[in-house]
């Protein structure tokens, strides 16, 4: 039981940071019909952005990150800042250079067009970063104490990542729900041609998505750095295909679908590399299994509108 | 007549130029001859003079394709019998073979394949395997192609019902799990450490170690693989030219329009797309039994979502639906890394930057197929 429900708080640690990349991934499909496989290293961008500001700042090496005083928060709160503002800057120049004018063309274009700028991002980082081409420790900002409840072992950068990622959603609902912006956004996914007729700009509220999406990848890049302590140039492109799997699990262009199918590709890793004898190293053929039929049993996914001009 | 001579004058000229441009370019030169490539076909301005040019070999179809055959037959001497390149030349057709097969998937039934390594390195895999076991170099292949026909045919089986991005998803998986498999599965494949020791391919009593020996000129071994690799990408280009000619070519382009219309006509649609799938999948045991005889050694490594995505880009650089296109782009896309390492470092990010500018100014490819001027995606 406790072997259980400690698995369980490591899955929803990953499913927290799978859900906010699915979340941009699914949006961004529901808005201009684009599968974007760059997403990830959007957040890989971010989250080195935040990793130079660290470095900057402890050069140094006089500032104890960890310690509980004004200089220390003040530096962790402009790392942090930095990686969502880059990978939110980023996430646009993007769209208006590679996706933008791509508008007319068949949506594999777009999709290959992403991959080339992951590539791009990829390998800048790889080149053009201090010691890029080798993996880098990210400050513990988090301290690394436990709370023990009964006989669960949940450490702090658990509550930090899952409490994150539940007032991000939360406050994403909001802004879907309750907003002109997210009010905007969802008359387009449900009709373009009407949107734009009823005077909905399609182009600004593209934009302002690209913006808030890839922030949030940033944020996911980020919450993955804090959780493991250590980046790489490629990190993106397991948040980019886990992130894909889980927004197509709940159906694209569904944030609750994103979120479900987050929780469910978290679940199924943890469970199979739990339970199973030896099967960590097939964890990601259960996750595609469980997907495939996943998408026999509802094509569109779980949550996914039954659309009838898909044959 | 005279202007047919000239046209098989031109494209033979073509093919040396194309030889002494392999051999010969390197630095300042090739970034010129490149950036030179690049404005013409990136400015709408000189699409003209390129597009006439294109439009005489077209008024002379026959007199074209025998060209390019006598081209590529006499590349290996045009190339002054440089192994280095042959090779290369080989490989790239290899690549070839493969866009032929995605192109299927992709062009003519538009279903895009992320994982199309996954069914090359199932080829590659099952064609090693019956060849260590003593099988000949022909029965192993025939063995790949018909295991990769029965694999994508399960793999349309299961997700024809998806279609567009969900069918990228599925095959994304399958490419996934397919790497995963390799490396786990140590009874069958030896893991990461690949297969090493794959026979060579013999015929007749003539091993592909040996030279060729024609008297005049003695061609290096690399020669055996570049000969039966363009007799695999000719066979291709003739089976899948062929099926684009008859009734299973109208019908692929009916399906693209008009699926629900199609079905009304009476065509079983996910048993036709589940067929189509598994014919363009075949392809990929074609390659795969080819690359694993002409490296000699197999290893997860060389079927990674990157070639996957490698084989796509050639298929959409090169002109979705149009078979010369995407065989130029293949051959373009696998050439292109060599020629490019006086890059060094920067060689991926220049092939990434290579491929956003030139999806951007040209979204339908280098050679995009005319008949689908008229068609809407």
């Amino acid at each position: 039981m406790d072997l259980i429900l400690q698995h369980l708080v490591n899955a929803l640690a990953l499913s927290a940071v799978y859900a906010l990349v699915a979340i941009g991934i699914s949006l961004f499909f529901g808005v201009i019909g684009i599968v974007n496989l760059a997403h990830g290293d959007i957040a890989t961008l971010g989250v080195f952005a935040s990793l130079a500001v660290f470095q900057f700042l402890l050069a140094g090496g006089a500032m104890d990150i960890t310690a509980l005083s004004a200089p220390a928060a003040m530096a962790t709160l402009a790392a942090l800042a930095a990686g969502l503002v880059v990978a939110a800057l980023s996430g646009v120049v993007f769209y208006r250079v590679a996706f933008f004018p791509l508008r007319a063309a068949p949506p594999i274009i777009g999709l290959l067009c992403s991959v080339g700028v992951g590539f791009i991002i990829r390998e800048s980082i790889l080149n053009f970063y201090p010691n890029g081409r080798n993996p880098q420790p990210f400050p513990a900002i988090i301290p690394p104490d436990l709370i023990e409840i009964g006989g669960v072992i949940i450490q702090y950068k658990h509550i930090f990542v899952i409490g994150t990622a539940v007032i991000v959603m939360f406050a994403l609902a909001y802004c879907v729900e309750r907003t002109r912006f997210g009010r905007a956004m969802r008359s387009i996914l449900n009709n373009r041609e009407v949107a734009q007729s009823l005077g909905v700009s399609t182009f600004k509220v593209t934009v302002a998505l690209f913006a808030l999406g890839s922030a949030l990848a940033g944020l996911a890049g980020l919450m993955n750095a804090l959780y493991y302590n250590l980046v790489q140039s490629d990190m993106g492109t397991l948040l980019t295909v886990k992130g894909f799997t889980a927004a197509v699990i709940g159906g694209l262009g569904n944030i609750y679908g994103a979120l479900l199918g987050a929780v469910l590709v978290g679940l199924i890793e943890a469970v199979t590399a739990g339970f199973i004898p030896d099967g960590s190293a097939y964890k990601d053929v259960a996750v595609f299994g469980v997907l495939i039929a996943i998408l026999i049993a509802r094509p569109n996914g779980l949550l996914g509108r039954l659309s009838a001009e898909r044959v | 007549m005279l202007r047919a001579g000239l046209v098989m004058l031109s494209i033979l000229a073509g093919f040396a130029l194309l030889a002494l441009f392999l051999r010969k370019a390197e630095g300042m030169v090739l970034a010129a001859i490149v950036a030179g490539i690049f404005t013409i076909v990136a400015l709408p301005a000189s699409r003209n003079a390129a597009w006439r040019g294109l439009a005489i070999l077209q008024a002379h179809p026959r007199a074209a394709v025998a060209a390019c055959a006598i081209g590529a037959v006499l590349l290996p001497i045009f190339l002054h019998n440089d192994g280095y390149w042959i090779h290369v030349l080989s490989i790239a057709m290899i690549f070839a073979i493969m866009a032929i097969g995605l192109n299927v998937h992709l062009g003519e039934i538009g279903l895009v394949n992320l994982g199309y390594a996954g069914l090359f390195a199932v080829g590659a895999y099952a064609s090693t395997l019956l060849s260590q076991a003593g099988a000949p170099f022909w029965l192993a292949t025939l063995f790949a192609m018909t295991v990769c026909w029965t694999t994508g045919g399960l793999l349309g089986f299961f997700s024809v019902r998806t279609s567009g991005d969900y069918f990228a998803l599925v095959t994304l998986g399958f490419g996934l799990i397919v790497q995963q498999l390799i490396i786990n599965l140590t009874w069958l494949t030896q893991g990461n450490n690949g297969i090493t020791n794959i026979p060579a391919v013999s015929m007749l009593g003539h091993t592909s170690k040996m030279p060729i020996d024609l008297g005049i000129v003695r061609l290096v071994p690399e020669t055996n693989f570049f000969y039966l690799c363009l007799v695999a990408l000719c066979g291709s280009l003739v089976l899948a030219r062929h099926y684009q000619k008859v009734w299973i070519g109208r019908m692929w382009t009916a399906l693209r329009q008009d699926a629900i219309g199609v079905s009304c006509f009476g065509l079983d649609v996910p048993r036709f797309k589940i067929l189509t799938v598994a014919f363009g999948s075949m392809f990929a045991g074609l390659a795969g039994s080819l690359f694993a005889h002409e490296i000699g050694f197999i290893s997860p490594d060389d079927f990674t979502l990157l070639h996957s995505v490698e084989v796509l880009a050639s298929v959409i650089l090169g002109g979705i639906g149009n078979l010369f296109g995407v065989t130029v782009g293949a051959i373009i896309l696998s050439v292109a890394p060599e020629k490019l390492r006086f890059l060094g470092d920067y060689r991926l990010l220049m092939y990434g930057a290579m491929l956003v500018v030139l999806l951007i100014y040209r979204p339908l490819g280098l050679l995009p197929d005319p008949r689908r001027r008229f068609e809407s995606f």
